[in-house]
Parts: C-alpha cells; sequence; structure tokens
C-alpha cells in the first residue's frame, strides 16, 4: 500500500471505524479511573499468562 | 529467521514501527474508557504509515477475551486496514526461551514478538512488569500518554 489515495482511504476507514464505535459505546462507556485501569491492567496481564501456561502445557 | 525492513530508514524520517499491547485495545475499544488509547490509535490512524503497528494472535486472542462481541469486530475491521496478524508460531523458541528468564511466559512472549518483529517500541498500560525491565529491553517502552507526549 503505497500510493497516497489508498494510503488515505486506509486511514478515512480506520476513522470511521473508530468514530463509529466510539459513537456506539457513548453513554454506556464509563470513565475509567486509575485504581480500575490498574485492576484491568491486571486481569489482561492474569488471562494472557493463563493462555500461556495452557499452551506450554499442552506442547509435547 | 524472518525479518521485516525497518520503516525508521524510510522516507528520511523517524518513522516508528510499534506493537501495542493487548490493553491498548481493550482500553480504546471497551465500555471503559481510558482517553490516552483512544487518542493513541487516532494518532496513529492520523500519522499511517509514518507510524505503524503489527500485531499477533496472542494479542487479539486476549482482546477478545476482554471486549464484547460488537466492539471486537470493530477492533479486527480497525487493526485489518493496518496490519496482518502474525502467527504466534513465528516467533523462534530461543527468543521467548531468553525473556522468559526476566517475565512470566505471557510477558516473555510479547517481548520475544517485539523483538523478532524489530519494532522501535512497544506500547503497553502495564507499567509493573514492561516499564520495570524497560532499560534491558531492545526496544523503547511507552504508555499510551508518554507515547503521544514524544511522538504525536
Amino acid at each position: 500500500m503505497s500510493a497516497p489515495t489508498e494510503i488515505e482511504k486506509a486511514r478515512r476507514e480506520a476513522r470511521e471505524i473508530l468514530r463509529r464505535a466510539w459513537s456506539r459505546q457513548g453513554q454506556a462507556a464509563k470513565p475509567l479511573g486509575q485504581r480500575r485501569k490498574e485492576q484491568i491492567i491486571e486481569e489482561i496481564r492474569k488471562s494472557r499468562e493463563a493462555l500461556w501456561e495452557e499452551k506450554l502445557a499442552s506442547r509435547p | 529467521m524472518r525479518k521485516y525492513a525497518n520503516p525508521a530508514k524510510r522516507f528520511g524520517k523517524r518513522n516508528l514501527l510499534l506493537v501495542l499491547d493487548s490493553n491498548e485495545f481493550v482500553f480504546a475499544f471497551g465500555e471503559e474508557q481510558d482517553i490516552p488509547s483512544k487518542h493513541l490509535l487516532e494518532s496513529i490512524t492520523d500519522s499511517y504509515p509514518h507510524h505503524t503497528f503489527r500485531i499477533c494472535e496472542t494479542i487479539v486472542k486476549e482482546v477478545r477475551r476482554h471486549l464484547v462481541p460488537e466492539a471486537f469486530h470493530d477492533f479486527i475491521l480497525y487493526v485489518q486496514g493496518f496490519a496482518s496478524v502474525d502467527s504466534d508460531f513465528l516467533v523462534p523458541a530461543e527468543l521467548f526461551a531468553k525473556y522468559q528468564k526476566t517475565f512470566k511466559p505471557g510477558d516473555a512472549f510479547i517481548a520475544a514478538y517485539a523483538e523478532w518483529v524489530g519494532v522501535q517500541a512497544l506500547v503497553t498500560e502495564n507499567r509493573r512488569h514492561f516499564h520495570a525491565h524497560k532499560a534491558t529491553l531492545p526496544f523503547q517502552v511507552f504508555t499510551a500518554e508518554t507515547f503521544l507526549a514524544k511522538h504525536r
């Protein structure tokens, strides 16, 4: 993807996806406090570790 | 070992190839908003292809676990515009083993993937683990906020 028109098309489509996603979140979206943010980071990290522990355990 | 061209050498500008950790996508597309993560995606979108990112199966799986289906669909549409999903199996076992000395397996894999891809930076909100070891890593580590402060 190198032609300027293709690049601009990719940018435009991506902006539209973000706009649509965020407008749908709209009122449902909750602002995130630092403590909750840390909790989510840790939840994601734990689930990644569980995924990899599982993956490593299933290796021959 | 498969290697990719370093975009930092194109155009005579400091282009950056990044790995965005799953937490950035979860905070940008999830129900609980984190403004810097959203601004990060906006900034990458607007600067494309000046800055771009790579993504692997592990990150996609994690994002899927933490988003509702509709938000996950948006995430997939978004990343497909910029990157293909790399198979986890492409990352050499010896790189993975190297990082297992410092990190638990999940984080070790992300570090190995970032090194294998040859990124200039990993953007993650995981300060406790990646940021604590950033001096020893062959790529820079930013949060969305620190990345935007330096590279916007």
